[in-house]
């Protein structure tokens, strides 16, 4: 159906370009909206990445502070108490006392130049013991309970062979005889990872007598990393300069245990967590930048993993007295971030989509609602095209639908008005050709109708002659009187014919006709005849009938009347009676001057003919009288006889 | 005139006869003629008085002229016939100028002798029926 195609495809082509623009209106808004995302989602991550490290760094910092504060106030202490560094149980109890007042302190120990060890602490389960290496010299190291007081009580358990003088702390800090920090390690102990900070002492040779140590098992520190909420996935994390994991945030353990069942101290790059791992590994691949951090301070870094996708970071190197140089490492995967970023690109591209469908649906429908009229109008031209006169609907609008409907309504009048003018041409012109071949047949019936109407008034004619013949013979005493009657009769009858024929077998008027006869008897004076009357119009028969009437009267008067004599006189009269009872012509003739009459012996055929044919012809009443001074006829008669026939 | 027929060999004596022509010429000559075989006629010339007559004048027979001034006698003729009173027709158009029911009907065609008149007349086989 073109019609149909033609309404949805004016649709489509309304409502598509919408529709389009909606789409590319939303993809960009989209596409810009993503791109605003990782923009601010690159710089928030920065932020916050410098924001953590900072705060880890200045928190570190005072943890860090304490240690050596004690570790001072211990060395001060054992110099103003002029404490023996040579006898290990007063020593011992000495620093028992004071890991009493220093709740931070797990472990308090003296390591004299020999290389010997006296120690106090406690154990994870808060139990006090003593540690002493055998003659306060390098030996077995042996745990003993300690009272309350700090005196040593029952040997615990025997440890391995013990040399400080092996140890790291011992050399560093009779090296630098400064308050030195060890690497983080694990306990000998327990297997908890902890460090040490150990200083010189001073005692009766002024310059070295031995270390000072405690050991710390970074507890405090490990509490704040682990309560660090770095976004929903991303982790901080402290590492050593060989990059051991000290402590991390999201519960990340820096040790693991190993194959033998021993606590190993971890290696970032080897943690479990992806996160902590792909970070440390990323900066093991870019020394550089930790190189940077540790001139020029905080470093961002970035970088992409299959698992994590974009992850920010931030490195800050983070130095404390005491030869601590670690790193503070921060990092956070986008997606944390772009998570919610992306859900909302999904939604307003959810919403976008909507939209498009529901500009789809309201254009289509807005338009199909506007187009609806186009599509009656489509079918009133089809009607019309059709030859149907549907009445064309949406006249009374005033839009161009409006218009057009009128340009079509108008369109299909002249139409119409055109088909109507054809069809009456071709109409009239049928019925003229119709008429024409009515005429035509008419024309030929007429002319039959007139050889027939020739023929019978020819054989009636003759019929009359004829019966004229038989009637003057009867009469006519020889033969030239016979043929002088006959002649003069037909002669009549051939006039009155001639009159009709002049007014096309109308009639004649009575004057004419009477003048007609009586004028082959005139004298010339004029005075002969009278003739009074109106002027009455005759009927053809009665013009037939009356003229012979007339001329036998008017030969009878010639042979023996009035006109056989000079000075006789004919005076005929009629007068019109319109009387109420029925109209009548009244015709008088009437004979003066002329020889006596004589009645006649026999009637002739002029006669029979006045007095029976007239009054039987025209049903009127006739009176022929013979009186001696003039013969005398009086006709009445029915002017309806008269005027009729 | 010069057909004198012999009264009693037309064997027409004492027939009532009814005639119905226009023309006053052949009418007064017919009834001259039928009288002088010892007729009686009775003259109708035109429809609306010889109706009146078909209808009611004792009559024996008749003749008529069928076209009577434009009318046609055919009314007329339908009387007679409901009365079974026979009849002729005098025409110049001959049998051509009678309606179809009436063909084979006795005709006398214009002009006539006054003995193509008495055969019709007689061939109607016509008896006085006063008698």
């Amino acid at each position: 159906m073109a019609r149909t195609r033609g309404a949805s495809s004016l649709r489509s082509s309304l409502v598509a370009p919408i529709a389009a623009i909606t789409l590319l209106l939303s993809l960009g808004l989209t596409g810009i909206g993503y791109w605003t995302g990782n923009a601010i989602v690159h710089v928030m991550s920065d932020r916050m990445m410098e924001q953590i490290a900072e705060s880890i760094r200045v928190h570190v910092g005072q943890m860090m502070d304490a240690p050596s504060r004690t570790l001072r106030r211990v060395v001060n202490t054992l110099a103003r108490h002029g404490t023996s560094l040579d006898d290990p149980h007063p020593l011992a109890k000495e620093l028992y006392a004071m890991l009493d007042d220093e709740p931070n302190i797990d472990w308090l120990y003296f390591s004299n130049e020999a290389g010997g060890i006296v120690s106090t602490g406690r154990l994870g389960n808060g139990t006090r013991v003593i540690l002493l290496s055998d003659d306060f010299r390098p030996g077995v190291l042996r745990e003993y309970d300690a009272s309350s007081d700090g005196e040593r009580k029952e040997l615990r358990k025997s440890g391995n062979y013990f040399d400080a003088r092996q140890k790291s702390w011992y050399k560093l800090a009779k090296e630098t005889r400064e308050p030195t920090w060890t690497e983080p390690y694990i306990g000998s102990v327990e297997p908890i990872l902890g460090i040490s900070l150990a200083a010189p002492a001073r005692g009766k040779t002024p310059d070295f007598a031995g270390v000072i140590g405690i050991d710390l098992i970074l507890k405090e520190m490990s509490d704040y990393m682990r309560g660090l909420r770095v976004g929903n996935t991303g982790r901080a994390f402290l590492i050593d300069a060989s990059g051991q994991l000290i402590a991390s945030s999201g519960g990340v353990m820096p040790t693991t245990v190993d194959a033998h069942g021993q606590e190993q101290h971890l290696h970032a790059r080897d943690a479990g967590d992806w996160v902590v791992r792909t970070s440390a590994l990323h900066l093991d691949r870019h020394p550089e930048t930790v190189e940077r951090s540790r001139t020029s301070g905080m470093q961002f870094f970035s970088y992409d993993d299959a698992g994590l996708g974009r992850v920010f970071g931030a490195i800050i190197p983070f130095q404390a007295s005491g030869g601590i140089s670690w790193l503070i490492v921060s990092a956070l995967p986008a997606s944390d971030f772009l998570g919610p970023g992306r859900n909302a690109t999904y939604l307003s591209l959810a919403v976008a989509a909507l939209v498009i469908v529901a500009s789809l649906a309201v254009g289509f429908w807005a338009v199909g609602r506007a187009l609806r009229p186009m599509q009656a109008l489509i079918k009133a031209a089809h009607a019309i095209g059709g030859g149907q006169w549907l009445e064309v609907p949406e006249t009374n609008r005033r839009d161009e639908i409006g218009a057009l409907a009128r340009t079509l309504s108008d369109t299909s009048r002249s139409i119409q008005e055109l088909l109507r003018r054809v069809r009456d041409d071709a109409a009239a012109r049928e019925q003229a050709l119709v008429l024409d071949l009515i005429e035509r047949k008419e024309a030929e019936k007429r002319q039959q109708r007139l050889l027939n109407e020739l023929n019978h008034r020819v054989k009636n004619t003759l019929a009359i002659v004829r019966a004229i013949a038989t009637q003057t013979y009867g009469t006519a005493e020889t033969p030239e009187a016979f043929l002088d009657s006959f002649e003069a009769r037909l002669l009549a009858l051939s006039q009155a014919h001639d009159l009709l024929t002049q007014s096309a077998w109308q009639g004649a008027s009575l004057r004419d006709m009477v003048s007609q006869e009586l004028a082959p008897h005139a004298d010339g004076t004029g005075s002969r005849f009278v003739l009074n009357g109106s002027d009455v119009h005759l009927g053809p028969h009665a013009v037939v009938t009356l003229g012979m009437v007339f001329h036998e009267l008017a030969t009878n008067a010639a042979k023996y009347g009035a006109l056989s004599v000079p000075g006789g006189h004919v005076e005929v009269a009629w007068t019109l009676d319109t009387a109420a009872a029925g109209r009548r012509l009244r015709v008088e003739w009437w004979e003066t001057g002329g020889p006596p009459v004589t009645p006649r012996r026999r009637r002739g055929f002029g006669s029979r003919l006045i007095e029976r044919g007239l009054a039987r012809d025209l049903s009127g009443e006739v009176r022929l009288d013979f009186p001696p001074e003039g013969v005398r006829c009086v006709m009445d008669l029915p002017l309806e006889e008269v005027f009729g026939r | 005139m010069m057909e004198r027929l012999d009264q009693d060999a037309c064997g027409l004596k004492g027939v009532r006869l009814l005639v119905v022509e226009d023309e006053i010429l052949l009418a007064l000559a017919l009834e001259d003629d039928l009288v002088g075989l010892g007729c009686d006629v009775i003259v109708a010339s035109s429809l609306r008085k010889a109706m009146p007559l078909a209808r009611e004048a004792p009559i024996d027979g008749a003749i008529l002229d069928v076209n009577l001034a434009g009318e046609e006698v055919y009314p007329v003729v339908d009387i007679l016939a409901a009365r079974s009173i026979p009849f002729v027709f005098v025409t110049g158009y001959g049998a051509a100028g009678l309606r179809a029911c009436d063909a084979g009907r006795l005709i006398v065609k214009k002009p006539y002798r006054l003995k193509h008149v008495v055969e019709a007349l007689r061939s109607l086989k016509l008896m006085n029926r006063a008698e």
